[in-house]
This record gives structure tokens, sequence and C-alpha cells, in this order.
């Protein structure tokens, strides 16, 4: 390499080659917070340093085991009524690129039923079934200094396509929509956020972006860039956690 | 010594020094909630025998991209035991002994004031050689009472302390009026030059854990201070710009000390 021998010359100009920024990696065991659930999972931090008084931060998660927990969370038996009975199995949650493809079942009867009845004791004789494919495509936005999956494409296909009532065909369709967003609603409430161990809670990282990325074979991760401005009163913070970690003698 | 503060040499100047008194300004260091403090225990081999100090390290922010850093070092053993430490022979020959015989020291909030008897002793010699057998009887012996004052600055990251004046007394009536004034001059040359001289060699240089050490403080000020009721004291004042490069080091403390799982 030619880059070496020209610097250990003198001959660099440092426009020239852009002087490798310092930076320092650590990694982080933290949590996915869901409604009922917390989710493990790890996460390596790059700080660098991007100017006088601004750390650059950098984070990858590894997501894979939010990613297997998310068929069972997603699989919903909501809609039970007297009309109608369906049930939404989610089987396969894949990474791609920047997006999320989610994929399952559903099968959709309808009943008949009585006025206004809801009970789905009192329903008939089921007048219609179907079973359909669900595709969703998600993708990470960043609201509020943390990441939310937003479902952004729903695709509905019906197993067999039915000419003999296209009221009841609509009526399955608008309740397997129905059903997708519910699960798409409970995707949203997972907020992927920066967390730090102990010793760093008090900086205060403000992110500019992220997303979430395939890490390999459709596995989910996500990552989340931004900054840390460096204040006194973190540097004292530092020592703070230094000292209660016993590295700096304790106050007297 | 990695973590001495004070050779013993360097101490014994010390405490002559803080004898001497200065008066330095010292403000009162409010212990601040968003600050950093941490006491060091160190102790200073002299004349054999191990003695414990302590020092005080406050920081804290001082403006947008600076913290303040003062260092207090808690002399009060080193003052308790100043007689014993620092009572010493300034000079002797065969015709003349001066020593200097301390009695106490203390501090008068920024001032530090040292007191004790110089001591003369003239023989009945024809020799200024240095040894002393040819030496014969006491001839006339005087004593002064004399109260030294010193004052302290700051070079580098550094105290560097000062005797600025001395006060003498007559302490007996025996001898005439030029012997009188040759003495009173005497005292002030060898406690005043010559203890200074001393001082200047021993500066006060205050080593802080490599952690705040790495942060590069810069001191700008300090001097001598009273702690409790006369007790002496001294302190460095300075502050530290801090970067992300500040920000960077700790973290990587935090990697070298296992607070953080590191990664290549």
């Amino acid at each position: 390499m030619l880059l070496p021998l020209a610097r250990a010359l003198g001959l660099v100009c440092l426009c020239a080659a852009p002087a490798a920024a310092r930076d320092v990696s650590f990694s982080v065991n933290s949590t996915l917070k869901t409604e009922t659930n917390e989710i493990p999972y790890s996460a390596q931090i790059t700080l660098s340093d991007a100017g006088a008084s601004r750390v650059g931060f950098h984070s990858r998660a590894d997501l894979r085991q939010f990613q297997a927990v998310l068929p069972e969370m997603l699989s919903l038996d909501l809609n039970q009524t007297c009309r109608a009975h369906l049930e939404l199995g989610m089987e396969q949650v894949r990474a791609r690129n920047d997006a999320l493809d989610l994929s399952g079942r559903i099968s959709a009867a309808l009943y008949e039923c009585e006025g206004l009845r809801t009970d789905p004791a009192t329903r008939g004789a089921a007048i219609y079934q179907q079973g359909l494919t669900l595709e969703l495509t998600a993708a990470a936005v960043l609201e509020d200094q943390c990441l939310f999956i937003r479902v952004d494409q729903v695709a509905l296909t019906p197993d067999r396509p039915t000419a003999i009532d296209l009221d009841l065909e609509q009526e399955v369709l608008e309740r397997a929509r129905a059903l997708a967003g519910a699960a798409a609603e409970i995707l949203s409430r997972v907020p992927i956020c920066p967390d730090f161990p102990p010793e760093l809670r008090a900086l205060d990282a403000k992110l500019q972006k992220g997303g979430t990325e395939d890490i390999g074979s459709g596995h989910l991760g996500a990552y989340l860039e931004g900054h840390i401005d460096v204040s006194p009163s973190a540097i004292v913070a530092l020592l703070n956690a230094l000292q209660h970690r016993g590295v700096l003698p304790p106050r007297p | 010594m990695r973590y001495g503060f004070f050779s013993s040499s360097c101490l014994r100047a010390l405490v002559l020094a803080l004898f001497g008194l200065l008066p330095l300004l010292v403000r009162a260091h409010p212990a601040q909630a968003d600050g950093f403090r941490a006491q060091l225990s160190r102790s200073v081999a002299v004349r054999g025998a191990p003695l414990p100090y302590s020092a005080i390290v406050d920081v804290t922010p001082r403006g947008p991209t600076r913290l303040g850093i003062r260092i207090l070092l808690d002399l009060r053993y080193l003052q308790r035991n100043a007689p014993g430490l620092l009572s010493t022979v300034l000079d002797e020959t065969c015709n003349h002994k001066y020593a200097i015989a301390v009695a106490d020291a203390g501090a008068s909030g920024p001032s530090v004031t040292l007191r004790g008897q110089f001591q003369a002793k003239f023989f009945t010699c024809n020799t200024s050689d240095p040894k002393v057998h040819y030496r014969g009887p006491l001839a006339l012996g005087q004593n002064l009472n004399v109260a030294a004052s010193a004052a302290a600055v700051v070079r580098g990251r550094c105290l560097h302390l000062r005797m600025t004046g001395l006060d003498t007394d007559l302490a007996g009536l025996i001898g005439d009026i030029a012997d009188l004034t040759g003495l009173d001059d005497k005292a002030h040359e060898l406690v005043l030059t010559r203890g200074n001289e001393v001082l200047s060699r021993h500066p006060i240089c205050p080593e802080l854990p490599p952690e705040l050490a790495g942060l590069d403080p810069r001191f700008f000020g300090g001097g001598t201070t009273e702690l409790g009721k006369g007790g002496v004291g001294a302190y460095l004042d300075g502050s530290i710009d801090v970067s992300a490069a500040t920000l960077l080091d700790l973290v990587e403390v935090m990697i070298e000390r296992d607070l953080l799982e590191g990664i290549e």
C-alpha cells in the first residue's frame, strides 16, 4: 500500500487523505419493550471524534430475537363476532434491505347473524369461507429519538376467486384488512431506541437517522446514527460513573 | 513514589515555607451537586517515617467547553509535626553555629505563619574551617524569635512556595548593637535566602490519578489556605478544556477497566 509509505514520508496532505477519525467501539445488551414482554438484543456502539465538541454515535443492533417472536406476537384472533370469525397466523418475517417483509395466512368465515347480535354463540350457519394470504411491507421511521416500524403496504390475496357473491368477498376483504391493521398497530408500538450502558446514560445522544437492515440471510437488524454534544457536565457525569465503579477514588 | 506529592526534602521545604506564610487569596470552594469530588490519600516518608496527607480534587463545569479543577491539600498532619520536620542547623563552622528551632506553624485565612527561634552560637576559634573539633568554648549565644511568611505561585502544574518576609525579635539582651544588627542580617540571609533556594528546587506537583491526569488539566493559580481553625492547607486551581477527545478518552478508560465490553 502506498498510503503508509507516503504517510511515513510525510507526503500525505490531510485534505487529500481523510485522516482516520478516532473512534471507540463497545457492545451493549439491552431489551426491546413490547406491551407484554421484553425482548433481549445486543448492539455495537461506535463513538467517533466528530468535531471539537461533538462525538458521532453509531449503533448497530442485532434484532434476531425480536424477529423470532414477531410471528407469535402478530398472530391474532381478534375478530370473533356473531357475523364473522377471522384468524391471522403470521408465518414469516424477513428483513430486505431497509424494509421488513411479513407474510401470513388469514382464515375467514362469515355466518348468518340476526339483527345486531355480537355474541359468536348466537351465530347461524356459515355462509362464506375464504383463505387469504397476507403480505405486509414495513419500514422504520425515526420519531421522538426512537425507531418505529410502520407498515406501508398491505396486500391480501384470496385463495380462490369467487363470483358467487361479490358483496361477501368484499366484506371478508375489509375485515381481513382491519385484522392486518391491528397487527400493524401492534408492530408499530415497539420503539427501538438507543440504549447506553449505565455508565454512559448521562450522555444525550441525538439521533439523526436510522432504520432496519438485513444483517444477513434476511435476519433483522437496526442501525441508529446521531451525535452527542460534549458538555462539561457530561464529562463530570462520566467521572462520577468511574468513581461509582471504583476506578477513581471515593468522595471524602 | 509515583503518587507522592513531595519528596522528603521538598516536604521540609514546603512546611518551612508554610511557616513563612503568605497572604493568598482563597475563595471558598463549595461542593457542587453537579461536580465531581474525590479524596486522594497519600503518605510521604520524611526522616524515615511515613506522614499521611490527603488531597481533595473538585471538578466542576465552568462554561460551555471548560471544567474547573481544584486540588486542595490538607497539610495539617505535617503542620503538627513541623517542629520535628523543620528544626535544623542552617550553617555551621568552627567558630559559629546557626540553627532554626521551629515552634509551631499556623494558618490564618490565606496567610501561613511559621514561628520559631533563630539560634546563633559563637565559639572561640581561629579558623573558618567547618570542622568543629578545633572549636573552643562558647563565647556568645544569641536567639532571635522569628516569624516567617510565605507566598505561593503556580508554574506549569506545580505550586512554588516562597518565603516573602521574616520578622525578627530580640529574645536576649546579651551582645552589643553591632552584633545584634549582624545577627538580624544573618537570620534574614539564612532563613530567607537559603530557605528559598531550597523551596525553588522543590515545587509541589500533585500527582493525579491517571484517569484525571489524562484530561490534561492546566493550573494557573494557587496558594495556601486555612483549614478548620489555623490548619495549614494549600491548593491549586486550573481548568480542563473538554472536547470530543476528552469524552472518548474516558470511554476508553471504561473499556480498559472492563466497565464496557470493548470491540476491536
